[in-house]
């Protein structure tokens, strides 16, 4: 009988068990709900096989791209190595080796270290205080020699307070990842990309929209800022460069206050449900707060884009104790 | 062969879904009772429903359906509400009348339960 090998474990599989069944029989507790491929509650993810194609079918192309899978759907034929849907937390280690303010409240850094991602996957970086957060990475694997984070300085975060003050070039941290679904995959059919992003959401969906690009994306990319106001913005240049240079790539700004007039006045909202009522068959992207990112993924499915093709990253507030 | 399996069983279910939330999030006869801020969970109860209609495995989700739909006083109306876009989803997907007559049938058997009456 052919076995699986889950964290630590390893064991023989009994008769026609599926993968889940297999797991449950040994005292692992894997979430799981309807068992018939449905409900999706009991996904994992496999390491190097071929699966069968109804053991993912309904998931997003991002998720097949980290190899996850409805457990309930296979009965292995070969062994099998799986982790859990979080994915395994490899530990890195990462050196500063830039650090550059983009505007009054958020400062680029630029890290050294040999971690493996996606760009738009997020990782959590640890200090020597052994204070703990996530970012989303704003580089791209393979062409950037550097992990690149966009963080914001809140009065009381102490960890961005960390990186601002005390923290120089050489600095060492450990950084736990990657994790996440949201990054680009090629699609079969050329198709339309909607990026919606607010204050450093924009890191992620820059290296999206750099690895896309890259990736020859064929269909058009546009890409929307939302701010508070006009000087919230940031990487204006590099976005400006990016359209000169590649023609199915725009981007647009929306601010609810602007004094500029290449910066539309507008609430993003109103903004996206006036201007974007056809979303069918589109590929929409969004990073930003968690109340941005949810009101726009409702609003962007209503429209006609479908669950499975909107991939989203939300910062979640964090609130100091 | 069951009508789970004609129609083509989880898949099925995935290509209904979205269909069927997006119908159901903008009947302001039901929008009230889906229209939560996560919508992943809704979008997976969405999959459970489905999944029963179609007669699909019925061990879902261990819920009796008199005990899922308690407290929510709901009626008639909002029983039609659900099986009318239910049906207008199936049309949608091109299911054969005979197919949609047996996912009425399913509804309607447990409608009582899900009324609470
Ligand atoms: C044919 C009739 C119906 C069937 C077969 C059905 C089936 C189900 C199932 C299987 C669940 C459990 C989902 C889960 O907890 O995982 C559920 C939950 C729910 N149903 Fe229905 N349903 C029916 C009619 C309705 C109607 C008419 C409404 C209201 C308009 C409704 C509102 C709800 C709500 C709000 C929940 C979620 C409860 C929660 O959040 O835990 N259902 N239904």
């Amino acid at each position: 009988m052919p076995s699986i090998t889950f964290g630590e474990s390893t064991f023989d599989t009994q008769d026609d068990e599926t993968v889940l069944d297999a797991l449950l029989r040994n005292g692992h507790e894997i979430a799981n709900g309807c068992r018939a491929g449905v409900c999706q509650s009991c996904l994992l993810i496999a390491k190097e096989v071929a699966l069968p194609a109804n053991a993912t079918s309904g998931l997003s192309d991002s998720q097949k791209a980290i190899g996850a899978f409805k457990s309930c759907c296979v009965v292995p034929s070969t062994d099998i190595e799986v982790q859990s849907a979080d994915g395994a937390i490899e530990s890195h280690k990462a050196t500063i080796v830039e650090k550059t303010s983009l505007n009054d409240a958020v400062i680029r850094v630029r890290l050294q270290s040999d971690v493996n991602y996606r760009a738009g996957q997020y990782v959590s970086l640890q200090n020597d205080a052994k204070l703990m957060r996530s970012y989303s990475i704003a580089s791209v694997s393979g062409t950037d020699k550097y992990l690149e984070f966009h963080i914001r300085r809140y009065p009381n975060g102490q960890f961005s307070n960390w990186i601002y003050s005390a923290a120089s070039i050489g600095s060492e941290l450990i950084l736990q990842g990657p994790s996440g679904t949201c990054f680009y995959t090629p699609t079969d059919a050329p198709s339309n990309l909607l990026m919606l992003a607010s204050g450093t959401g924009l890191a992620p969906m820059h290296g999206i929209i750099r690895d896309a690009l890259l990736q020859q994306h064929q269909g058009n990319i546009h890409l929307i800022i939302a701010a508070k106001t006009s000087d919230d913005f940031y990487y204006v240049d590099e976005l400006k460069t990016l359209s000169d240079e590649n023609s199915n790539f725009s981007f647009e700004r929306v601010a609810l206050q602007s004094t500029d007039a290449d910066i539309k006045q507008a609430d993003i909202y109103e903004h996206i449900r006036s201007d974007y009522t056809q979303l069918k068959g589109y590929r929409v992207y969004i990073c930003g707060g968690e109340n941005f990112v949810k009101k726009l993924k409702k609003q962007c499915f209503l429209a006609g884009a479908n669950m499975q093709d909107i991939f989203s990253d939300s910062f979640l507030s964090f609130t100091p104790n | 062969m069951s009508i789970y399996e004609q129609i083509g069983g989880a898949g099925a279910v995935d290509a209904a879904v979205d269909i069927f939330y997006r119908k159901v999030l903008v009947d302001d006869r039901i929008s009230d009772f889906f229209d939560t801020v996560d919508m992943d969970g809704q979008r997976a109860k969405q999959k459970a429903f489905l999944t029963m209609a179609f007669g699909g495995p019925n061990d879902y989700t261990g819920k009796d359906m008199r005990e899922a739909h308690k407290g929510m006083n709901l009626t008639e109306e909002h029983f039609n509400a659900v099986a009318e876009n239910l049906v207008a989803t199936l049309k949608e997907l091109n299911v054969s009348e005979d197919i949609i007559n047996s996912i009425v049938e399913v509804c309607l058997s447990v409608k009582d339960d899900v009324l609470n009456v």
